[in-house]
């Protein structure tokens, strides 16, 4: 059986609001293997979000163990956590998060600036290989700002892309477009895990978006309420099909 | 990446960097200036010689005088008074201090300029040498003669490459005939005598009607001295004056008052432009803030994909010092043209030294008043520096 990408036992995490406690998420539990494409869903404040930061390597839990390819990252200082992030997970974000002020080329090899092992001119080719992949082959030179929304978060996912992480992190990807345009950004999500064996976590609050993943995890008051794998994975339609 | 604080705020960045530039900019103004001062003050002072007195009016009020009516209408030291002590003193070398302001004209040609009354010992007291022509000669003096000795600088602007020696120049409405010419000398701290005219100081006081001298230049004789000197003038004056109004200087004292004034001026306005470095660092620690709030999200961000704390801090560092040390080069290149542009009126050095220092200040600066806003970008929680709005 191959050994799980992520390996996250009993997670917890706990914030101090003046003398409360509050306790975000509560002890979750997950296995992900390479190559899955999984949806974690949850309404707003069901801890979702504060799981996937644990996942992400930006928070660190309150107790729990977190193996990550291998390695603990739950015991990790910040230094290292860094170094997790920029080469073990790719970030795909609602609000995109990209640069104002950097073109599309620069926003992309952003991480690679991070690394102190990466071959910048090797990194400026994938860069180009993959927004050429993704059709915007011809905005390098552009700023963001000139982008429309579905092109931005097209950006966003080369970025993640770049270093060669082991997983992307979805959150929320189509939650600042329109229905149109989110489903290309899913499609082109599921093209890479297909093709590329990109493994992928999407965290969502649209049940809508579950049905493209092949195991769906709910997350209700800080725990996992259930987990489903789906029978029938779809697949994105075509216009016109 | 250095100048995403730079482009978010051209204005701000503008005015902080302003500081700066005035900061380094005075402190390069005021080390020439005192380097410049002091080293010309020095230079001159040690070309005199040690055995200079200075004998000067006493700026002391005394009540005596202004009761006794007729010593109030006297002028505290005449040329008169030299003659005295020339007379007095065998081998006694004296000669009159003083310059006032005025215009000379030759043809067409007008400069404002000073005007120096002197005699025969001048060029041996204040140790001149003569590149052309001759000197006064007592008879000169006592004559009253129209005769007229110009500064090198002077000489060249008012005759061009003409030997002066035998021409006519009008100063104070009247006719002087150029007998000699000095060589360069320089400027002296706020005087330049290569722009000076020198003419009688008998026809001069005939000429303005004032017959009081600004001081007296005195050479030690060979076989007397200093102290001995001071003593027998002192003595000599009191008499005549009926009262000690005079003060003597040997330059012993002269250098050392000297030096005390243009440290204590160099001292003073250094601290003026380290207090505009100061002011200056400040506003380059709060534009640095605002730009770390402003770009809070995007601190966020960069940790999300992988920036560890110290890439943060560098990075913000780094745009502080970026600014500081492009303020400081600006503050640099017009310290520098603002000497050199002085260095005729006033004389000023840049020295190298000054140069680094104003170089390394700025540096210093960038550093000191932009860790703390970088300390507080690298600390940003990831999580909630996304969150920003």
């Amino acid at each position: 059986m191959a050994e799980a990408l992520i390996n996250a036992e009993n997670l917890t995490k706990t914030y101090q609001l003046g003398t409360v406690e509050v306790q975000a998420v509560g002890g979750i539990s997950v296995k992900i293997k390479q190559g899955e494409l999984v949806s974690i869903v949850g309404a707003s404040g069901s801890g979702k979000s504060t799981f996937m930061h644990l996942l992400g390597c930006l928070d660190e839990p309150t107790s729990g163990n977190y193996l990550l390819d291998g390695t603990d990252v739950s015991k990790l200082k910040d230094k290292e956590l860094a170094k997790v992030r920029n080469k073990k997970i790719g970030f795909v974000f609602q609000t995109f998060n990209l640069l104002p002020h950097l073109t599309v080329l620069e926003n992309v090899i952003l991480p690679a600036k991070y690394d102190s092992s990466a071959n910048l001119n090797q990194v400026k080719k994938k860069a180009v290989d993959l927004l050429e992949r993704f059709g915007l082959g011809k905005r390098l030179s552009n700023l963001i700002t000139q982008l429309s929304g579905g092109e931005m978060q097209r950006v966003a996912i080369a970025r993640a892309l770049i270093n060669d992480p082991v997983i992307i992190l979805a959150d929320e990807p189509t939650g600042n477009l329109d229905s149109k345009t989110g489903l290309e950004i899913i499609k082109i999500l599921k093209g890479l895990n297909r093709e590329n064996n990109v493994t992928e976590v999407i965290v969502t609050h649209d049940l809508n978006i579950t049905r493209f993943t092949e195991r769906t995890i709910k997350i209700k008051d800080g725990l996992v309420e259930s987990e489903e794998i789906n029978k029938v994975v779809e697949e994105v339609e075509e216009e016109g099909e | 990446m250095a100048f995403g604080a730079m482009k978010l705020s051209k204005t701000r960045t503008f005015l902080s960097t302003l500081g700066v530039v005035i900061g380094v900019a005075s402190l390069i103004l005021i080390t020439s200036f005192g380097y410049g001062a002091q080293a010309s003050i020095l230079s001159r002072i040690q070309s005199m010689g040690a055995n200079t007195l200075i004998v000067t009016p006493s700026t002391s009020t005394d009540v005596t005088r202004a009761v006794s009516g007729e010593s109030a209408l006297r002028k505290p030291l005449t040329y008169e008074d030299l003659q005295y002590l020339k007379d007095q003193i065998l081998g006694l070398q004296a000669s009159p201090q003083g310059q006032s302001r005025t215009n000379v004209r030759v043809g067409n040609n007008e400069i404002n300029t000073s005007v120096a009354g002197t005699n025969e010992d001048f060029l041996t007291v204040y140790n001149y040498t003569l590149a052309e022509g001759r000197t006064f000669f007592l008879s000169d003096i006592a004559g009253y003669k129209n005769y007229c000795i110009l500064g090198s600088t002077i000489a060249t602007e008012l005759f061009g490459t003409e030997s002066p020696i035998g021409q006519s120049i009008s100063l104070l409405n009247s006719k002087f005939y150029v007998i000699g010419v000095l060589k360069t000398v320089g400027s002296v701290g706020f005087s330049n005598v290569d722009t000076n005219i020198f003419v009688p100081i008998t026809k001069l006081q005939i000429i303005t009607g004032q017959d009081s001298l600004q001081g007296i230049y005195v050479t030690t004789p060979s076989d007397m001295s200093m102290d001995v000197l001071t003593v027998v003038i002192t003595k000599l004056l009191t008499a005549r004056h009926n009262m000690a109004n005079f003060t003597i200087t040997n330059m012993t004292q002269f250098v050392e008052l000297a030096t005390t004034t243009t440290d204590t001026l160099t001292t003073a306005l250094t601290i003026i432009g380290l207090i505009a470095l100061i002011v200056g660092g400040i506003g380059i620690m709060n534009i640095m803030l605002a730009s770390v709030a402003e770009r809070t999200r995007e601190i966020g961000i960069r940790k999300a994909i992988g920036a560890t704390r110290s890439d943060i801090l560098l990075q913000f560092l780094m745009e502080a010092v970026t600014i500081t040390v492009l303020g400081g080069t600006i503050g640099i290149i017009i310290g520098v043209v603002g000497s050199k542009f002085a260095n005729s009126i006033f004389r000023a050095v840049v020295t190298p030294t000054s140069i680094i220092i104003g170089f390394a200040v700025s540096v210093i600066i960038g550093i000191f008043f932009g860790v703390y806003p970088a300390m507080k970008a690298s600390r940003l929680n990831p999580v909630e520096a996304l969150r920003y709005e």
